[in-house]
């Protein structure tokens, strides 16, 4: 998986991934591949958010030193 | 011309010699004024006695040669100078007790046997009176009085003998005053006794206006130094032109002739006049010292004034830089209290969109969870396919088809012999 991805670009994958999941008509390889995409991209998104707050936590710490 | 025409001179003399005797047989007090006096080397007192008195619109002075005998002489002198604090000198009119005496060998001379002080004591302050009157009249009294010293009086022209002990007394005190003040002094010969003084003094006083006049640099004042030795000869220093000559100087006068019993005309025309010359170089000294401690008091008026001034510019300025530094504070606490308003926001904001992103992420594991067939699977359910494709519609289903069970980790081909359609709730 490419590292370089934007937040936003991952979650909106992530949206067309569970599309594809939820629509019945897709086959069952295909969706067992779509669900590990999708457990990947929801890590990847959840790492890209907690490197939000850690930054977040670095500039209020700046701001009072 | 016969022998028996005319008499001798002796005879003639001898006459009048009668003559006077008899119609002066006593002593007889007469005013004088005395024209020349001398003692000569035995003791005996010789005068020349005028009277300038018109007297029957006679312009010709009268004028008698008068004796004082040794005997008399050292009485007479001494009373003289006790009562009057002068010596008898040329010009002084006197009351003498005086025997007409002749002699066909000497003339005419008149034996002075009393002398009356107090008529010269009274004739000089009669003759002084005189003086100030007319100078008052003549405006000239007070000319030389109203000119001033300038502030630090350095250079002066002084009108003494070199000779005099006041003189070398004044300049040995001025020169060695302790506080180092330095004087310029330019000395002005003129005798300071006698009948020639007035004159010497009044020639001294043209040479110093040439002198001034032609200088660079010009003196402050003039001086008249006499130093003290003897009383007499005072009577100088009222004589009129001399005071007219004093007080009319364009420079002012300084007067020091070194009596203490007697103020002259002089002293009184004069622009300074002190009793001593050791007093006037005094004077001299306390007047620049004067100046000197005024300028002294001066600086230290400024600098306090200064000093004080500066404190209060001082403590205005900390008051003002304290307020700034109130103000200032108030002001940096109001802006960071909007900095921290504006970075609480910030974070709230971010955190905001951070929670509403986790909440998306939560959801979308939800539905990826729910979507996942094989999550179902592995709970003992199962899904159904036709034709390799999930059935989610079991309406097209028809008896005889063939269709695919899938459940965990099993595949069941089937074949379809019965579909019985049931209602809503029915099992």
């Amino acid at each position: 998986m490419e590292s370089n991805k934007t937040y936003e670009e991952a979650v909106t994958e992530l949206e067309q991934l569970v599309r594809q999941i939820e629509d019945p008509s897709n086959s069952l390889t295909q969706i067992e591949k779509s669900v590990a995409q999708a457990m990947e991209l929801i890590g990847f998104c959840r790492e890209k958010l907690k490197e939000y707050e850690g930054n977040m936590e670095k500039l209020a710490n700046f701001e009072e030193n | 011309m016969s022998e028996n025409k005319g008499i001798n001179l002796r005879e003639l003399l001898s006459r009048i010699r009668r003559s006077i005797a008899a119609s002066f047989p006593g002593s007889v007090w007469i005013k004088a004024e005395i024209s020349s006096i001398k003692t000569n080397y035995s003791g005996h007192c010789y005068m020349d006695l005028t009277d300038r008195e018109d007297a029957g619109g006679q312009d010709v002075p009268a004028v008698a040669r008068a004796v004082v005998w040794r005997s008399s002489w050292r009485i007479i002198s001494a009373y003289f100078r006790e009562v009057t604090g002068e010596d008898l000198e040329v010009g002084m009119s006197v009351l003498l007790k005086v025997q007409v005496s002749y002699s066909e060998a000497y003339g005419l001379s008149l034996v002075v046997n009393e002398i009356d002080p107090s008529f010269t004591l009274g004739e000089s302050e009669r003759l002084r009176l005189e003086v100030i009157s007319r100078l008052r009249s003549e405006g000239m009294f007070e000319m030389n009085t109203q000119l001033e010293l300038p502030a630090l009086p350095r250079r002066f022209a002084v009108i003494s003998s070199p000779t005099a002990a006041g003189y070398r007394d004044f300049v040995k005190h001025l020169s060695e005053n302790e506080y180092g003040f330095h004087f310029d002094i330019t000395l002005f010969q003129a005798p300071m006794q006698g009948s020639s003084a007035p004159d010497g003094i009044i020639d001294a006083l043209d040479k110093v206006l040439e002198t001034d006049e032609s200088s660079v640099e010009h003196f402050d004042a003039v001086m008249i130094i006499r130093g003290g030795g003897s009383k007499s000869d005072l009577a100088c220093f009222d004589d009129y032109n001399l005071a007219v000559h004093v007080a009319q100087f364009p420079l002012p006068v300084m007067i020091a002739v070194g009596h203490d019993i007697d103020y002259h005309v002089v002293d009184m025309v004069a622009a300074v006049s002190v009793k001593t010359p050791t007093a006037m170089a005094d004077y001299l000294i306390n007047t620049v010292l004067a100046r000197v401690q005024r300028v002294a008091e001066l600086a230290q008026r400024l600098r306090n004034a200064v000093s004080l001034r500066i404190r209060g510019e001082e403590e205005r300025v900390s008051r003002i830089s304290a307020s700034l530094v109130h103000v200032v504070g108030g002001r940096m606490r109001n802006e960071s209290l909007r900095l921290n308003n504006y970075r609480n926001r910030c974070m709230n904001a971010m955190g905001n969109a951070i929670r509403i992103q986790y909440s998306r992420l939560d959801l979308l594991e939800k539905r990826v969870a729910l979507g996942n067939p094989y999550a179902i699977l592995s709970q003992g359910y199962a899904l159904l396919y036709k034709d390799d494709r999930r059935l989610s519609d079991f309406s097209v289903l028809r008896k005889g088809d063939e269709m695919t069970v899938a459940g965990k980790n099993v595949k069941i081909q089937c074949l379809v012999t019965d579909i019985k359609r049931l209602d809503n709730g029915e099992q």
